[in-house]
């Protein structure tokens, strides 16, 4: 089961186990730190302490079976979703902006839906950009080989595309998304072979952006000090740094085997802020310790790497869709996680399949379901 | 068309597009083990540096407070004790709707509570009512709170508020004594006997952790528990204090209701031969417990307001006056010290002369030749300014070379002008000023003074008033420093500048009547009261004293006030004495002791603009006579 061997030339569909089961074991563990993170003080307010937990679990539930779905999907009805859910995500995006959208936390990316549930157009606007643009710069027939170069209008249309999500995901301001997007598309750019160094400036194009968007005064001062924070969390520690401080204390005081599971300190005081959401690693970390730390990282890495290797059994699209979902799950992963070390700058981005959040859920399984997917085409 | 035909084959690994997907997976693997490796960093080498700081977050450490030791008489009943009161506190931000809430469910003005849970030193504080703690910790909003009204607030559950349980004080006793036992603020004393013993009474405060638990409930564990205060033992004597405290209310409302101003009195009662105080009372007083219940700023202002008497003050040791005639005694050990005959006949006419000045008796009555001991005992002035005119002339009158000042002294060693060294916060020295602080005196103030004799008083409205102000200050930058006859004649008599509290007068008769011991006055058992000195007095002299003075009750001054007294089974020795002060009513002093000998009390009565010694005072100094030696009144 090597990873970089020889591509197969297997014909028929091959479902590959280890990367389902990784994915599994991450929403696994996600369902189970969310309970730990919010039981107390559910508990403590007089409401049922499973409230997180059971939700999350039917987000879970309901992710597989978007993937399942997802699985047995034709190809030619995927290149349709492609347009039409990626006009979809653009009109969510559009909604958020309006008096339709909810604000949390400063940021607008919310639609409220019957049920106390909310939508996160943002999310499935990554896979939707993703799936886009592997079509576009792949020959719509899937027919091309992987070797071939990219179409100039293609790789274009790819960057208009992206552009105007990663826009509109500024605008909410939404900066985590907004790169965790650009990040994917230029993976599946690099792997279509567009030329290392157009990507290094499109790298940079993607900076001034972002300089753009805070010289205009779209990122807010606080944004950017969160930004900052994680360069020096000491700084400012009843502020922004604070949520990475206490995240750091919770990792921090994690030891060996963990605390134990509903039994670390710092989650059950409710110290850290956002664990259930962004600071999720920070739980594991604190009641896991550095076994289940590694863990989670492990079955990250193990999930990408699964998922290159389905990319290299593929033709080109599948391939390019691959690459995409990959890099979306590597920046966003490696990104929540860096933050939650302190390695990395705080961004609002949720850990994929671990952390609590609907729309993040069941959008990742869906990318999930489009890894097994592709070893199929 | 079968997709599996149409598919190329794929080509091989040298392959650029595998080839970058390689990259990406090595990157992917880069990374993970860079996030590993800053995991496992940092749950082993800075894991030590984490633990401190959660310890930090995580708990707290409060202060578990020691129960105050109490304050007991010298037969055990309690004056100050201690009980369970119940206080609300704000623990955080407090909106409108809930302060409501308190307001209503405690009956506290919602004006009170908003003044209380400013935090002094931030913009809106009333001091005396702000919170002097630091921000961030509770504030207590409503200091005693009835038990049901307690429960009934603590059921509700309302943000930011909580219902705490803690000890404030309580005076079980029927003696007020708010002037001696003092007040507590914040938990500390402040006055009285809780400010001095402080340290014995407080105890030594508990510590507790604070530690959020499991369930994000805390959990407090003492970890040091507290040491409960020392009982405080006093040597009043709560019926002595009863009595005391009665008769000078009385005397004081009588000496108003004769006319005079009676703004407030002192009485002190203490052992004779030890210093131990039986009983000290001051009038006005006030209730001691609005300390607990959070004194309100009209309150406070009427507590410090000079028109209702200031009964924060407490006068047997802060409040000064001249001694007066309660002087004499001391000016005859003076004369006695210099050579004079104790045993001689002196003349007291209505009045002497002196650099033509006159200076009368009181009502300007004459004696004609008297005994010392008549002198003493009807309180005959021209004898005594004229001993006092003797020895300033001795002294070299105006230009002494080397005085003797046998009368100041004296005076100081007697306690005048020192403080007496009572257990007691805030105690005044008083004075009597020698040639030598004149001097010193003249030095600082003769620039001010010789400046207003040429500028003269022109902010004073009253035209008399100011001419005559500015005529004194002429003379006073002419002649200031001098020590004039006039000065030596009028402290002779207790006047002058000399002042003395009443607690000072106590020590000094005491000395008389214990044979010479200058004793420090206690009030707490325990206290380290060493006899400071011996007076430098013939025992001869004290004796004479003691004899003169057991006569003012028999056929003296203060004989009207000791009618019907069984002096014969305990004759009762006492100086009268009538302070006057320019622009004010007459002070009432009687300075006593009993058994004339063999004394075991001293008893000094003041009532501030009371009128005259013994018609005001007497009535006190014989109530406690009476209590002390089980005479029916």
């Amino acid at each position: 089961m090597a990873v970089l061997t020889e591509p197969r030339t297997a014909a028929r569909p091959r479902f590959d186990p280890w990367l389902a089961a990784s994915a599994v074991s991450l929403s696994v563990i996600g369902i189970a730190m969310v309970y730990s993170a919010t039981w107390a003080r559910l508990v403590a307010d007089g409401d049922p302490g499973g409230y997180f937990a059971v939700r999350q679990s039917l987000f879970v539930v309901l992710g597989v079976v978007a993937a399942g779905a997802v699985y047995r999907l034709q190809r030619p009805v995927l290149m349709t979703l492609a347009g039409a859910g990626y006009a979809l995500s653009v009109l969510g995006l559009l909604a958020v902006l309006t008096p339709l959208g909810t604000t949390v936390n400063g940021t607008r990316a919310w639609l409220t839906l019957p049920g106390g549930f909310t939508l996160q157009p943002a999310e499935f606007a990554k896979l939707f950009v993703i799936l886009l643009a592997a079509l576009w710069l792949s020959d719509r027939r899937g027919l091309r080989s992987m070797d071939a170069p990219p179409e100039p209008g293609a790789v274009l249309g790819v960057l208009a595309t992206t552009g105007v999500v990663a826009g509109l995901l500024l605008l909410q301001p939404d900066l985590g998304s907004a790169l965790v997007t650009c990040a994917a598309v230029l993976g599946v750019l690099f792997v279509a072979g567009v030329r290392p160094r157009l990507l290094v400036l499109l790298g940079l194009a993607g900076a001034a952006a972002a300089a753009a968007a805070y010289l205009l005064g779209l990122l807010d001062a606080y944004q950017v000090a969160r930004f900052t924070a994680f360069l020096d969390p000491q700084a400012d520690p009843q502020g922004v740094g604070y949520n990475v401080q206490q995240a750091l204390i919770a990792i921090g005081t994690g030891g060996l085997a963990g605390q134990g599971l509903l039994e670390g300190p710092h989650t059950q005081g409710a110290f850290v802020p956002y664990q259930y959401t962004d600071f999720i690693f920070s739980a594991v970390g604190e009641e896991l310790g550095t076994l289940g730390g590694l863990l989670v990282i492990g079955l990250l890495v193990a999930l990408l790497v699964r998922g290159v290797a389905a990319a290299g059994r593929c033709d080109r699209f599948g391939a390019l869709l691959a690459a995409g979902i990959v890099c979306w799950f590597a920046a966003q992963g490696f990104e929540n996680i860096g933050m939650n070390l302190g390695l990395l700058p705080v961004t609002g981005v949720p850990l994929p399949l671990v952390s609590y959040g609907g729309s993040s859920v069941i959008a990742a399984w869906a990318g999930v379901g489009l890894l097994l997917r592709v070893s199929r085409l | 068309m079968s997709q599996v035909a149409t598919r190329p084959p794929r080509a091989a690994a040298a392959n650029p597009a595998r080839q970058r997907l390689r990259l990406l997976a090595v990157i992917f693997l880069v990374v993970g083990l860079t996030l590993s490796t800053r995991l496992v960093w940092l749950q082993t080498s800075e894991s030590d540096r984490y633990a401190a700081a959660a310890q930090s977050v995580q708990s707290d450490v409060v202060e578990v407070p020691a129960p105050r030791g109490a304050i007991v008489d010298r037969d055990g009943e309690v004056l100050a004790g201690n009980r369970t009161a119940y206080m609300v506190v704000a623990t955080g931000e407090v909106d409108e709707a809930t302060l409501q809430r308190v307001s209503e469910m405690t009956d506290t003005p919602e004006a009170d509570l908003r003044a209380r849970l400013a935090v002094c030193g931030q913009p809106g504080a009333e001091p005396g009512r702000c919170f002097t703690g630091a921000p961030g910790e509770p504030i207590p909003i409503v200091p005693d709170l009835p038990i049901p009204e307690a429960l009934a607030l603590g059921d509700a559950d309302l943000t930011g508020i909580d219902v705490q349980r803690t000890a404030v004080r309580e005076y079980p006793s029927r003696v007020n004594a708010a002037g001696v036992l003092g007040y507590l603020a914040q938990g500390t004393g402040q006055s009285g006997l809780e400010g001095q013993y402080e340290q014995r009474l407080r105890g030594v405060p508990g510590e507790a952790r604070r530690q959020i638990g499991r369930d994000g409930a805390t959990k407090r564990v003492v970890t040091r528990q507290p040491i409960q205060g020392q009982t405080l033992r006093t040597t009043l004597d709560i019926p002595t204090q009863a009595v005391a405290e009665d008769a000078l209310r009385e005397a004081v409302l009588a000496a108003r209701s004769e006319g005079y101003r009676a703004v407030g009195g002192s009485v002190v009662v203490m052992e004779a031969g030890t210093g131990a105080i039986r009983a000290m009372a001051s009038y006005p007083t006030y209730n001691p417990n609005i300390w607990s219940q959070g004194v309100s700023q009209r309150q406070y202002a009427r507590l410090t307001d000079e028109s209702g008497g200031r009964p924060l003050v407490f006068r047997p040791t802060q409040a000064v006056a001249p001694p007066a005639s309660t002087f004499k005694p001391i000016t005859t050990v003076a004369a006695d010290n210099a050579g004079f005959d104790l045993n001689g006949i002196y003349d007291c006419p209505a009045y002497v002369v002196v650099g033509g000045r006159t200076f009368t008796n009181y009502q300007s009555r004459a004696y004609g030749p008297v005994s010392l001991s008549r002198a003493l005992s009807v309180s005959c002035d021209t004898v005594f300014y004229r001993f006092g005119y003797r020895m300033w002339k001795r002294d070299g009158g105006l230009t002494g070379d080397d005085p003797q000042e046998h009368v100041v002294r004296a005076a100081r060693d007697f306690g005048i002008g020192q403080t007496t060294g009572i257990d007691l916060l805030g105690e005044v020295a008083g004075g009597i000023p020698d040639r030598a602080d004149v001097q010193d005196e003249y030095d600082q103030r003769r620039d001010d003074y010789c400046r207003r004799a040429r500028t003269g008083y022109p902010e004073e409205p009253k035209k008399a008033r100011a001419a005559l102000l500015k005529r004194y200050a002429r003379d006073y930058c002419r002649t200031g420093y001098q020590y004039k006859a006039g000065d030596a004649m009028n402290t002779a008599i207790g006047q002058g500048r000399t002042l003395a509290t009443p607690v000072q007068m106590a020590v000094a008769y005491a000395a008389i009547a214990n044979g010479g011991k200058v004793v420090t006055p206690h009030l707490a058992q325990s206290a380290d009261a060493p006899v400071v000195r011996r007076v430098d007095a013939e025992p001869a002299a004290l004796a004479y004293i003691r004899r003169a003075l057991a006569s003012t009750t028999v056929d003296g001054t203060a004989s009207g006030a000791f009618a019907g007294f069984p002096l014969d089974r305990y004759p009762v020795a006492a100086k009268t004495g009538t302070a006057e002060v320019e622009g004010r009513q007459t002070t009432s002093w009687l300075a006593t002791f009993a058994p004339a000998e063999d004394a075991q009390y001293v008893v000094v009565v003041n009532v501030d603009e009371g009128g005259l010694g013994a018609a005001t005072s007497g009535p006190v100094a014989r109530a406690v006579y009476e209590h002390v030696f089980g005479v029916k009144p």
